[in-house]
């Protein structure tokens, strides 16, 4: 006979013009958002050249007005550049050429011409080698520049190996530099040019990763060291594992990709979600009390408790089916604007305990992401739940709901700290062996403070449901 | 016979205000029970005691043998209720409302849904939302609500509210044909006691949290009855024919109180002793004058311990 109850629950709230709101706004934020970031994302094409000529226009005021060196020099030589930028697409061997070499050229020679002359030796000397640089971008052959660096690099471990001493650190650096060659090899062999696209950035951040954790000092001492050697690894894991199973070429460029938002989603990052699950939480006993339909709820066989519990049971039922809802909107939305293939985009999960990679499906990560967040999307409904039956008031319990998720402690580095809730409620930082950014929060404390707060919460629902009078007009 | 609905010695207070004392009455099978008091003497309070709306202090409440306090699911299993105002889900059709309630009892048919919505007469609008319903209708959708579980216990606190005339005397014979054919015990409250008189078989008068008297309407009514009017030449020495609560009126009137019986030999005594008699009629009095009465007689005990 709960079930009952629940399907009542369940069929109230999805006819109540505040949910259908909420199922609206869904689709209108989704539409928006992803809008705005297509539109105004590092890879559009139209809104670049947009954005050159408009800037290019600014360059050509400043330019007249600046009445310093400095400024003179930087809008000069940025002037020069985006016009330069204009005759090439954004993602294209040139412009990564333009932004990598001839922008810096651009600078130096403008510096010399206002600072040392029109006449002076530097400035001639600096406008030849940018001219150089000019005519190389008119048939730019980018293939040629990754071969020199591969041979420069290759010179690198040559010096390095011919040293009688080969100690361990000495191979550390040759091993740097192989892995170097290696991207180099792998941007010729998959026609992957330095060049802005999603597969180049994979790799540059890949290098990058690299050479930060060879600068690392490994010898940890503080729990922000810790972390910041954890990232590093994990960056370099997965960038390895991503070149190991040749997974960079296939990017694409699209703003972002279906598997990456809808794991966003599922994860609980993101507005939509939490305000559903509080305002359901909120509103679903005060709802009655305002309307005075508690009373004749209230007399229907059925105990305090079992109505209590039909009321979250439903508050939770709905809460995730409006989270299925909700990626269901962001594959279309997500789909429309980035291409619905982008669902292919692998998955790569790092364990931090055995600091290796792995690829995993879609579907099970999307669960086991929303399965660790659920805890912290639980309680702040049990708790929001607790103040709406206590004060009648879905306001003032949304506001304690939307407070605590508001809140953040994370870096309130005292033991107090793992006993704030916000701090250990999402257990996707604890997953595959992740640590918290608190180094008083465990995994321990952590389950031992949700599983407590959830039960004594509930017990309170439950106690002050079960004593409230419904009280005389 | 066992009461269908029962309270023993029930107290509530709000803060430190005694709203109910030791209220004690009970509703048998077939019996309609007429709640009656002015406002704020404490009706909705008692109902909403019985109905596991509001805690009880002390005193106990049974429902067909059930006390709410130990055993409220099985008492609230045959209950249907509507206190203060009918209380459907406005965002909702009349439909709708009826459907969620009918899944909250065992087996309640469609047809029995259909039925009560023909019997209140709401089957054009059934499918419209409550909050485009005249409050009469929602009234009518509040008793169609009240009647889905086939109660044998009617709790109506104040039905009459919002109705229309015609409303009220279509309530009333539903009430009657339930009590009658149904057998269905019914507590009803109301301030207004000339619109429950008719058709009630008990009154239970309550005034400032306290039942000042429970009796059968017979009883009442026949408490209304014996007293007259006589209109005779002059009241000279009249005074030693008349007791204690008669009294002397205006243009040589005189209102006494005699039995049937009495009062013939009381007007050959007058006759005899001269006094001619112009007119004789036995005063009406009604339900209300004999209720106002009884709160009269109650304020005045009051009165007389201060
Ligand atoms: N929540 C409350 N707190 C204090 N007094 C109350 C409360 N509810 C009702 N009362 C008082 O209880 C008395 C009985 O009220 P009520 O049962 O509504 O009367 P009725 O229904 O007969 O008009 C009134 O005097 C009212 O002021
Ligand atoms: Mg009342």
């Amino acid at each position: 006979m709960m079930k009952n109850l629940i399907k009542n629950e369940l069929f109230k709230l999805s006819h109540r013009t505040e949910t259908k709101v909420l199922l609206i706004f869904a689709i209108l934020v989704t539409i928006v958002l992803n809008f705005m970031n297509y539109y105004f994302s590092e890879t559009n094409e139209n809104s670049y050249k947009k954005q050159l000529k408009s800037m290019i226009k600014f360059d050509e005021d400043m330019k007249k007005s600046a009445d310093n060196i400095e400024d003179k020099i930087y809008y000069y030589s940025d002037y020069e550049i985006n016009q330069l930028k204009l005759k090439y697409p954004l993602i294209s061997a040139e412009t990564g050429y333009i932004n990598q070499t001839i922008s810096d050229l651009a600078e130096e020679m403008y510096r010399n011409q206002f600072t040392n002359g029109i006449n002076s030796e530097s400035y001639l000397e600096v406008k030849k080698e940018y001219e150089e640089a000019l005519q190389k971008l008119e048939n730019y052959d980018w293939k040629q520049d990754i071969n020199e660096e591969i041979k420069a690099n290759q010179e690198v471990i040559d010096v390095l190996s011919d040293t009688t001493s080969t100690s361990s650190s000495t191979q550390t650096e040759i091993d740097y530099y192989q892995e170097v060659i290696r991207v180099l090899n792998y941007r010729l062999k998959n026609n992957i040019p330095q060049d802005g696209s999603n597969a180049s950035n994979t790799l540059d951040e890949y290098l990058e990763s690299l050479q930060a954790y060879k600068m690392m000092n490994k010898n940890v001492v503080t729990h922000q060291d810790k972390i910041a050697l954890m990232e590093v690894e994990k960056a370099l894991n997965i960038g390895k594992y991503e070149l190991d199973h040749d997974l960079i070429k296939d990017q694409g460029n699209s703003y972002t990709t279906i598997a990456e938002e809808l794991l966003s989603v599922a994860s609980g990052q993101g507005f939509m979600i939490m305000f559903v699950a509080i305002f359901i939480a909120s509103m679903i006993i005060p709802t009655e009390f305002e309307k005075g339909t508690i009373k004749q709820l209230l007399v229907k066989p059925y105990t305090r408790t079992e109505i209590l519990v039909s009321k979250i049971i439903a508050t939770i039922l709905y809460f995730i089916g409006y989270t299925i809802f909700f990626l269901v909107v962001n594959w279309i939305v997500v789909g429309i604007f980035a291409g619905f293939n982008t669902i292919k985009a692998p998955i790569i999960v790092y364990d931090f305990g055995s600091k290796t990679a792995t690829q995993v499906g879609l579907i099970p990560e999307l669960i086991k992401c929303f399965l660790l967040v659920l805890p912290r999307f639980l309680l702040t409904m049990f708790i929001a739940n607790l103040f709406a039956i206590g004060s009648k008031s879905t306001v003032l319990a949304m506001f304690v709901g939307l407070s605590l998720n508001m809140s953040d402690f994370t870096m309130l580095q005292k033991p107090i700290a793992k006993f704030i809730l916000s701090n250990c409620w999402d257990f996707n930082v604890f997953a595959n062996g992740g640590i918290s950014m608190n180094e008083y929060v465990t995994l321990t404390s952590s389950v031992i403070v949700v599983v407590v707060t959830t039960i004594v919460v509930l017990l309170l629902s439950n106690i002050v449901f079960k004593r409230k009078e419904i009280k005389n007009q | 016979m066992e009461a269908v609905l029962e309270l023993k010695n029930v107290n509530k207070h709000f803060g430190k205000k005694q709203i109910l004392h030791d209220i004690s009455f009970s509703v048998n099978e077939g019996e309609i029970l007429g709640f009656i008091g002015p406002n704020g003497a404490g009706k909705t309070t008692t109902i909403k005691l019985i109905l596991g709306l509001q805690r009880i202090d002390s005193g106990e409440v049974f429902i067909n043998g059930k006390n709410i306090k130990t055993n409220f699911k099985e008492a609230m299993e045959r209950v249907g209720a509507i206190v203060e105002n009918p209380d459907s889900y406005m965002y909702l059709s009349g439909m709708q409302n009826l459907e969620l309630i009918a899944r909250l009892y065992k087996n309640i048919s469609k047809e029995k849904i259909n039925e009560l919505v023909e019997l209140v007469g709401l089957k054009d609008r059934i499918h419209d939302k409550v909050s485009k319903y005249s409050l009469g209708m929602r009234q009518r959708l509040g008793i169609a609500e009240a009647l889905l579980n086939s109660p044998n216990l009617l709790v109506l606190d104040e039905p009459t509210n919002g109705l229309d005339p015609e409303g009220i005397t279509e309530l009333r014979n539903l009430l009657v044909k339930l009590a009658t054919e149904n057998k269905v015990a019914i507590l009803i409250s109301s301030h207004n006691l000339a619109e429950l008189q008719s058709f009630c078989t008990n009154i239970c008068i309550i005034q400032e949290g306290k039942i000042i008297s429970t009796e059968s309407i017979n009883a009442l009514q026949h408490d209304s009855l014996g007293r007259y009017i006589i209109e005779l030449n002059h009241l000279e020495n009249i005074d030693s024919y008349l007791k204690e609560e008669d009294k002397k009126l205006e243009n040589n009137m005189i209102e006494v109180g005699r039995e049937r019986e009495e009062i013939s030999d009381f007007i050959f005594e007058l006759l005899k002793n001269n006094y001619k008699i112009y007119q004789v009629k036995e005063k009406e009095k009604t339900l209300e004058q004999a209720f106002l009465e009884r709160i009269g007689g109650e304020n005045d005990e009051k009165s007389n311990q201060k």
